[in-house]
């Protein structure tokens, strides 16, 4: 109540507060947010003002009625048509009959900006202009001029907890032990979905390049707010994990289709599946059909070709025209359409598909040899920084250590052993890779092995790579040595087996990548499976806030509160950009009206 | 303080409504005035002269028609302390009496369940004669109901409806002419209403539609629904 605030004073304030007109017309210039209702005023008769004339005086200043709204007497009346709210202040506070008139303001919830340390870097979810470190997509990084988001800041003023949404995401294997995704995976099963790939029921990743799954979950659901990493659009949420593609992100009708019934019959009221193929699928159509039965979303991606999907080249799933899925291209930090995302009639929305930062299944350690005190070199190893024969000033770990020089030439008859301990944590596999160049006397060997934990590997580990001859290649090597324990030891080793010798052995380019119990690892990548992950999180904000929308409500929200991005205009079906706060904003309509006379 | 209340009977449509005439009255032709001075004359005869009684002043009643009100229906009316319910068209009378330069306010003290009656020359001075100008016109009372929005922000306090209506078809909610109807969140019950009443309509055709409101925004507009006020003639 302002009952202690003098009648005129309270009208004058309210005039100086908001300089009325000149505050409306500029809200109508600049399109900011309003900052009071229009067409509306919050009124409050004298007390002493008799009751039967209050509908005469309501008559007379131009309004019908007053919607009481309090106990205190204030009340809500609607305006003439076209006529201002500061014209309409100026009337009542001119009458004597009324103790107070005030617009009715708007009360906006405030922004949510996270803890979470790489929450800069997530340009999607607020987009200051900000240039995204590793890049792995060049254009418009930074973007140039006016930039856009999908303003979940914003978003999350309204609700952050998704919790009860399940989000199923139909991808690869997801590290689920992520220290930012375990928190908000999905826990109607032991291991938080199936994997129906290998048929079993743990869906983790099961080789070191199996990332495209947990990268998507971040972007959906990774944990908000826990002062790590970074946020998904949900930052507390429910994530399914249900495996039907690979190491490879291949993956079968057959998988893909059981994997979309699973989920359903599950819960999961939002699917992401960002895969593509070209051929017309009818067991998949059937089960997205039995998806929207069971009233989930389907969010699929257009595709990363770069080319526009017509009827006569589809892709699919985005072709298929069911109501309750949403097909989704990428778009980059200037919202410009990414060049390589499809387009099309087929494609409902645009989000943002590049330079996105999401949560990665393990570390990649790539060991740039400039450490050697982190080595132990045995007999002629050494480390040569700047080897000129090699591709030009690259370290490498040689035997003999003037393997560079001029005439090098390892030692008779050696047994040279180079080792070096990395610490990885606890990991689901582990890779090695290297390059190499050998030139080796007869007999001579050229070996690599690996033990779980500290020490020489040579002593009691297993040898993973031999060479007996003179060659030069890049290895790859699974290292299940390092997929158990915190540490391991990874080692070279170059014998020769009588007085013969020769220039010896040269390693660059030596790399570890692990998919690594814990992870605390984040990757950059670009695509419009990206981008489908963005529309899936925000479909799951949508059905958290509002639990009553339909799938079509959901749809319906993601794309008529999207907002118009010119890139987008003709080569989407909506032309429109992915907005959180606008889906959330976006109410559905009633029915059309029932009319009958009240007897 | 309590209201008097009587039940009357009104007399067929057309015809002038007399009010009981009191024993002593004199008869005298015309509108149902009473003219007290002459009666304090007459007992002057008895009791030596007219100095002796006051000169009790002019009265006047006040009354009028119903017009529509429904079969089975009744509007209570009030004109000062008075209350008189009637159950059918007809005219009716207020029993209070008026004296000249007086004023009288007729009102709906109650109205009919399934309509709205509304009052027209109700508001007066009393002049010379008695007053029978006042109409009370009684409209059906149109129902309009809708399905829910299932958007949260509808469903709580900030949220609501709003109704349309408007005698021209494919409106829009800023033509002129189109009335409004706020339906908002019940805080006593928890729940946003989905239907509301609608008073006092012409016979006519009518066109309706609905927005849900929140704090958010608004809705897009529902589909236009079309109805057919049938009028009763008077």
């Amino acid at each position: 109540m302002i009952t202690s605030v003098p009648r005129t004073a309270l009208f004058l304030c309210l005039f100086c507060a908001l300089d009325v007109s000149t505050a409306l017309a500029a809200d109508m210039q600049q399109q900011q947010p309003q900052r009071y209702a229009p067409g509306e005023l919050i009124v409050r008769f004298v007390d002493d003002f008799p009751a039967s004339e209050r509908a005469a005086r309501l008559s007379l200043l131009g309004v019908d009625a007053v919607i009481r709204i309090d106990r205190n007497g204030n009340g809500r009346v609607r305006l003439r048509k076209g006529e201002s709210v500061a014209q309409a202040l100026a009337r009542f506070a001119s009458d004597p009959a009324f103790a107070h008139a005030q617009p009715n303001f708007i009360y906006r919830a405030q922004t949510i900006v996270p803890d979470d340390p790489r929450f800069d870097q997530q340009w999607a979810l607020r987009n200051e202009g900000q240039t995204i470190e590793a890049p792995s997509y060049v254009r418009n990084n930074p973007p140039p001029g006016a930039v856009r988001d999908i303003d979940a800041p914003s978003a999350w003023g309204l609700i952050t907890d998704c919790s009860d949404v399940v989000v199923a995401v139909l991808d690869t294997g997801i590290n689920y032990t992520h220290q930012d995704l375990a928190a908000n995976m999905w826990d109607g099963r032991p291991h938080h979905g199936h994997d129906f790939v290998d048929d079993d029921e743990d869906p983790l990743p099961t080789t070191v390049n199996e990332h495209h799954g947990t990268h998507l979950a971040g972007i959906i659901g990774a944990v908000g707010g826990n002062g790590s990493g970074i946020t998904g659009v949900c930052p507390q949420a429910s994530l399914m994990v249900v495996r039907v593609l690979d190491q490879d992100g291949a993956g079968t009708t057959a998988d893909v289709v059981a994997g979309i019934e699973f989920a359903v019959e599950h819960g999961a009221s939002v699917i992401n599946m960002s895969f593509t193929q070209t051929e017309l699928d009818a067991a998949l159509s059937d089960a997205i059909a039995l998806a929207q039965e069971h009233d989930a979303l389907v969010v699929v991606a257009a595709g990363n070709q770069g080319r526009e999907i017509r009827a006569t080249a589809p892709s699919f799933p985005c072709s298929f025209s069911h109501e309750n899925l949403i097909c989704v291209t990428a778009l980059d930090q200037a919202y410009a359409l990414a060049d390589f995302a499809n387009r099309g009639a087929a494609v409902d929305l645009g989000a943002p598909g590049t330079n996105i930062v999401s949560t990665w299944g393990g570390i990649v350690i790539d060991d740039a040899l400039d450490t050697a005190t982190a080595w132990s070199l045995g007999g002629r190893w050494g480390i040569d920084p700047g080897c000129d024969i090699v591709a030009g000033q690259t370290p490498v770990l040689a035997n003999p250590e003037n393997w560079c020089g001029p005439s090098p030439s390892y030692d008779p008859r050696a047994n040279d052993r180079a080792w070096r301990t990395f610490p990885l944590g606890r990991t689901i596999a582990a890779e090695m890779a290297f390059s190499y160049w050998t030139q080796l006397a007869f007999g001579d060997v050229f070996s690599v092995a690996a033990v779980a934990g500290p020490g020489d590997p040579f002593a009691a580990g297993e040898t993973l790579f031999q060479r007996a001859s003179s060659q030069t290649g890049n290895a790859v090597l699974q290292v299940a040595a390092c997929a158990d324990g915190e540490t391991c030891s990874i080692g070279f080793r170059l014998q020769s087996t009588n007085f013969l010798t020769s220039f010896g052995v040269g390693v660059w380019n030596l790399q570890l990548r692990t998919m690594t119990i814990g992870s605390d690892a984040y990757a950059n990548r670009s695509g419009t499976s990206l981008a489908a992950a963005h529309v899936a999180g925000v479909a799951a904000l949508v059905r958290a806030y509002s639990p009553e929308f339909s799938v079509a409500d959901t749809r319906k929200a993601l794309l008529e509160g999207g907002r118009h991005a010119s890139s987008l205009e003709f080569t989407t079906a909506s032309g429109r950009a992915l907005d959180a706060r606008g889906a959330l904003d976006w109410i559905d309509a009633p029915s059309a009206p029932q009319v009958k006379v009240s007897r | 303080m309590e209201r008097a209340y009587r039940k009357v009977s009104p007399s067929p449509r057309g015809h002038s409504s007399a009010p009981p005439v009191p024993s002593l009255s004199l008869g005298t032709p015309g509108p149902t005035a009473r003219r007290r001075g002459q009666i304090a004359c007459l007992c002057a005869l008895w009791l030596g002269g007219c100095g002796f009684l006051s000169n009790d002043p002019v009265t006047y009643t006040v009354g009028g028609q119903v017009q529509r009100l429904a079969d089975g229906e009744r509007v209570t009316l009030g004109n000062g302390e008075e209350r008189i319910q009637l159950s059918a068209d007809g005219t009716f009378t207020f029993e209070e009496r008026h004296e000249r330069d007086t004023t009288y306010d007729v009102f709906v003290a109650s109205q009919p369940a399934t309509q709205h009656c509304d009052v027209r020359n109700g508001r007066g001075t009393i002049g010379s004669d008695d007053v029978t100008n006042v109409v009370v016109e009684c409209r059906d009372v149109l129902q309009v109901s809708w399905s829910p929005s299932r958007h949260s922000s509808v469903n709580r306090p900030g949220g609501g409806y709003i109704v349309y209506y408007s005698a021209a078809a494919g409106f829009h909610p800023e033509d002129p002419g189109v009335a409004t109807i706020d339906v908002q969140h019940d805080a006593a019950s928890g729940r946003t209403p989905t239907s509301t009443t609608v008073p006092g309509l012409d016979p006519g055709t009518w066109y309706f539609r609905v927005q849900a409101s929140s704090e958010l925004g608004r809705s897009a507009l529902s589909a236009e629904t079309e109805f057919l006020l049938e009028g009763t003639d008077p």
